[in-house]
């Protein structure tokens, strides 16, 4: 069954219209990149499908279970994790706690924090530091090892490369091949068109809030991926 | 291309020339009200202009400045002190009345160097710790005499109908001045600091605003105005218990005043004082009851009409009540359509 | 001389009780529950009534806290978390205008005589300790000494070690991330505000033994806790009896100059702790310790 049905999805900042009628589908095992240039509305548009904003129109179903009419962290508890844009770790907590806390949904699943430590092996010796003074990158592997922590079925994780060293990001990506390959569905937010087209099952372009491509990755190119997210798609 | 037709920009519409009407027309009653009513009606306009310069002054310090206080009768209590004090040394006792003012001036700009550096609640209980110090030292005056209190002497210089008489003018002229004030202070380029502070104040301070300086003109105004109702309150009532104007009461009421009309305008803080006035004067004789009954109003407000009665009717009129901003009108063939 | 501070120390303990909850509100879940003294009075109340109807006092404290749990969930469902969303000023305002409705609402139910818990502990209320030197301190001071340090204790090993404290703190510093995490904020919120209430009761217990309450008591309470807060700071529970002690000691040495000067002396030491930490003030003596330290 497929993990996450977005149907037509609006929000909006205010009045002014983020992100206008966009479907996409997650099957388990999956990774959908999203990719477009800033202002698209992706960002908009992973928080609406996890609460954290607020829905202006459609349905969000997350295996089989209408999931559109709950808060967010009744989201969470069914299986659904967001990994949001600045990663926002609690900065006066350990890494312990953060991840900890990221159990917070409850849910029966593999994921332990020594499990975590065994996928980020960088985090082990960060057990008892403060989340605030971590590294962007050892900040990335906290965040996604907190929302693995909830034993989720479907992850969003929101520009994961933003503002982490070359290698940090390789390290990033490794930990999320992974993931996927135990079954999770990975929907991942990107601006390295060159990442998504060598690691993406499926990629979709946004661009002033709406759908202007989708493809298979060894069916386009990144030249075609970059006029998309300009809004200017072939004929 | 657009064409757009020229725009005329004006300070105040139809609605503000009514309201300076029914202003104008308000206070030439309220001043006629010796002959209209006898002592006994100047003695409750003087309560309505206290309540007015209450309301207005603690909305001007919460919704302009954003400074919660729960401790203005600092300046309420102290000013009405000041006045016994003087009136005690030799002064006439409306001139006593006029240095108080002053005084409460002078104490809110003293107190405006430390307090400011405070915000949220440690700004509102540290004024009401400052009220609660400035109670005590008052009680330590042996002419006080604890809160047994004395009186206003001196007033008995003057007869009854002129006493009355003479405080209601005074407190007329008063309450206009201090609106008057706050109104061009609010047309001012201060004024336009108050609202940059009031949305975003730190991006008003990187725009190069000085909130501190700002917040201290209307801390100061505030002060002075809350002084000249302590002042007045004194010699409409003669008496000085220092906890009849220490108390925590006239906290309750201004917040009474201020939610219900509604925060950030003047407006709501005349309509809320107007409101507080009837409601007083029906109800104030059910003692606690009352009470509970303002804070159970006031708490509703709140959680369910937050800007206050004002915040819910001034969208449907046309324009300000009290112009304190801009108009725009389109002038089309010669009419004008407002914007 | 040991008299005044052994007496400031115990005094101490009950501004530690007292401004415990008050704390937690405000470090934990930034807010400034204006009502908190009112709350406290009520509690006493309850606990008065509780003894009337025969209730033994440690009986009458289990049942109260069960009661003011419930009552913080209700206070935070009806008005804390609609308040929480307008900015500050709301919640200052919706608070003080609840401890008016209590203040006024006690005063009715219960007229405005004086009452006190004494009577439900019998000769505790006199009993002494003796101490070496031949001091006498009073054993009913002491166990509200140890009743702070307990109940602080408490606090702060709930909001260290435990999973709910854990969520507690997240909830209030960063809610929306806490929900995403499958925290339920308003739910976290509420118990916070029932833990909160239920350290309320121990403040109770304690105002009403050591001395008598009115149904206007609740505002110098809630003074005195404001103090100690400001006084001690923010951050780990203990600072409470830090901030405590410093105030207790100010009123001691206020007390001892002038017949009215207990809370004068400790409205100065609020003071002194706001200038103290003014940044202005902070950098002149950071300088001239440092100028002092070169010579």
């Amino acid at each position: 069954m497929t993990t996450l049905n977005a149907h037509n999805m609006s929000a909006a900042h205010g009045q002014l219209s983020a992100v206008h009628d966009v479907s996409l589908a997650l099957e388990p095992g999956e990774m959908l990149f999203l990719v477009g240039s800033n202002g698209a509305g992706k960002t908009t548009l992973l928080r609406a499908i996890a609460g954290d904003h607020a829905q202006g129109s459609g349905q969000i179903v997350l295996s089989g279970v209408d999931i559109s009419n709950r808060p967010a962290h009744m989201r969470a508890r069914s299986g659904l994790a967001l990994v949001p844009e600045g990663r926002r770790l609690f900065p006066a907590m350990s890494v312990r706690e953060n991840l900890m806390l990221g159990a917070s949904t409850s849910r029966e699943g593999p994921w332990t924090v020594e499990a975590i430590y065994d996928t980020f092996p960088n985090l082990a010796k960060l057990d008892r530091s403060l989340a605030g003074i971590l590294s962007g990158g050892e900040q990335q592997a906290v965040a996604i090892g907190r929302a693995l922590m909830g034993n989720p079925v479907a992850i969003l994780l929101d520009e994961v490369s933003l503002g982490l060293s070359p290698a940090a990001v390789d390290l990033a990506y490794d930990a999320l091949e992974k993931v996927r390959d135990m079954g999770l569905a990975l929907l991942v937010v990107e601006q390295d068109l060159n990442r998504a087209c060598a690691t993406a099952d499926h990629i979709i372009v946004m661009c002033e809030g709406r759908v202007t491509l989708r493809s298979r990755p060894h069916d386009t190119t990144t030249a075609a991926l970059a006029a998309a997210s300009f809004g200017q798609v072939a004929a | 291309m657009i064409t757009q037709a020229p725009l005329t920009l004006v300070r105040s519409g139809t609605t503000a020339r009514v309201t300076l009407l029914l202003l104008a027309l308000a206070a030439v009653i309220l001043a006629a009200l010796p002959w209209l009513s006898g002592v006994g009606g100047s003695g409750r306009a003087v309560a309505l202009l206290v309540y007015i310069l209450l309301a207005v002054m603690w909305n001007a310090l919460a919704g302009f400045a954003g400074l919660v206080s729960i401790g203005q009768t600092l300046f309420f209590g102290v000013a009405a002190y000041v006045t016994i004090r003087l009136a005690d040394a030799g002064i006439d006792p409306y001139l006593a009345i006029l240095l108080a003012i002053a005084a409460g001036a002078v104490l809110g700009w003293i107190t405006s160097l430390f307090m400011l550096s405070l915000s949220g609640g440690e700004f509102a209980i540290g004024m009401w710790v400052l009220s609660s110090l400035a109670h005590l030292c008052v009680n330590l005056d042996p002419l006080i005499q604890g809160e047994t209190g004395t009186s206003l002497i001196a007033l008995n210089a003057y007869d009854i109908e002129t006493r009355s008489t003479l405080t209601l003018w005074l407190a007329l002229a008063v309450t206009l001045a201090i609106l008057a004030a706050l109104v061009v202070l609010l047309r001012s380029s201060t004024g336009a600091a108050i609202t940059a502070i009031r949305d975003d104040e730190i991006g008003a301070r990187s725009i190069g605003v000085d909130v501190i300086r700002t917040k201290r003109i209307v801390f100061v105004l505030a002060a002075t105005g809350t002084a000249a109702a302590g002042a007045l309150w004194l010699a409409s009532n003669t008496t000085f218990q220092p906890r009849a104007y220490f108390g925590v009461q006239w906290t309750a009421y201004m917040l009474f005043m201020v939610l219900v009309g509604g925060l950030g305008r003047i407006e709501g803080a005349l309509i809320g004082a107007l409101l507080f006035f009837v409601i007083e004067t029906l109800f104030g004789g059910f003692g606690a009851w009352y009470l509970v009954g303002l804070g159970m109003v006031a708490v509703l407000f709140a959680l369910f009409l937050p800007n206050g009665l004002w915040g819910w009717i001034s969208p449907s009129l046309p324009g300000e009540a009290i112009p304190t901003g801009y108009l725009i009108f389109e002038k089309t063939d010669n009419s004008r359509e407002e914007k | 001389m040991t008299g005044l501070v052994i007496n400031a120390v115990l005094l101490a303990g009950y501004y530690a009780v007292l401004a415990t909850g008050l704390a937690f509100m405000y470090s934990v879940m930034n807010i400034i529950n204006l009502a908190h003294g009112a709350i406290i009075v009520l509690a006493a109340y309850g606990l008065h009534v509780l003894g009337m109807q025969g209730v033994a006092l440690p009986f009458g404290v289990v049942i109260m806290c069960a009661v003011m749990f419930a009552f913080g969930i209700v206070l935070h469902k009806t008005v804390l978390s609609r308040a929480s969303g307008g900015g500050e000023l709301l919640p200052l305002l919706a608070t003080f205008g609840i401890a008016i409705i209590l203040d006024n609402l006690m005063f009715q139910i219960f007229g405005a005589d004086n009452l006190s818990l004494a009577p439900l502990v019998g000769d505790l209320s006199w009993a002494s300790f003796e101490l070496p030197g031949n001091i006498f301190v009073g054993q009913l001071s002491v166990y509200i000494l140890a009743a702070a340090i307990i109940v602080i204790g408490l606090i702060e090993t709930l909001m260290r070690r435990t999973e709910l404290g854990h969520r507690i703190r997240a909830t209030s510093q960063d809610s929306a991330t806490a929900s995403l995490l499958g925290i339920n904020p308003s739910r976290t919120a509420a118990i916070a505000t029932g833990i909160a209430l239920v350290t309320g009761v121990f403040a109770a217990t304690a105002l009403g033994l050591r001395s008598a309450w009115g149904p206007y008591s609740g505002a110098a309470q809630l003074l005195f806790a404001f103090e100690v807060v400001v006084i001690g700071g923010i951050g780990s529970m203990w600072r409470v009896l830090a901030g405590a002690l410093v105030l207790a000691i100010a009123q001691s040495i206020g007390a001892a100059i002038h017949p009215q000067g207990f809370l004068i002396g400790g409205h100065i030491a609020f003071l002194v702790a706001v200038f103290y930490r003014l940044p202005t003030w902070r950098m002149t003596l950071t300088a001239r310790r440092q100028s002092r330290a070169k010579v």
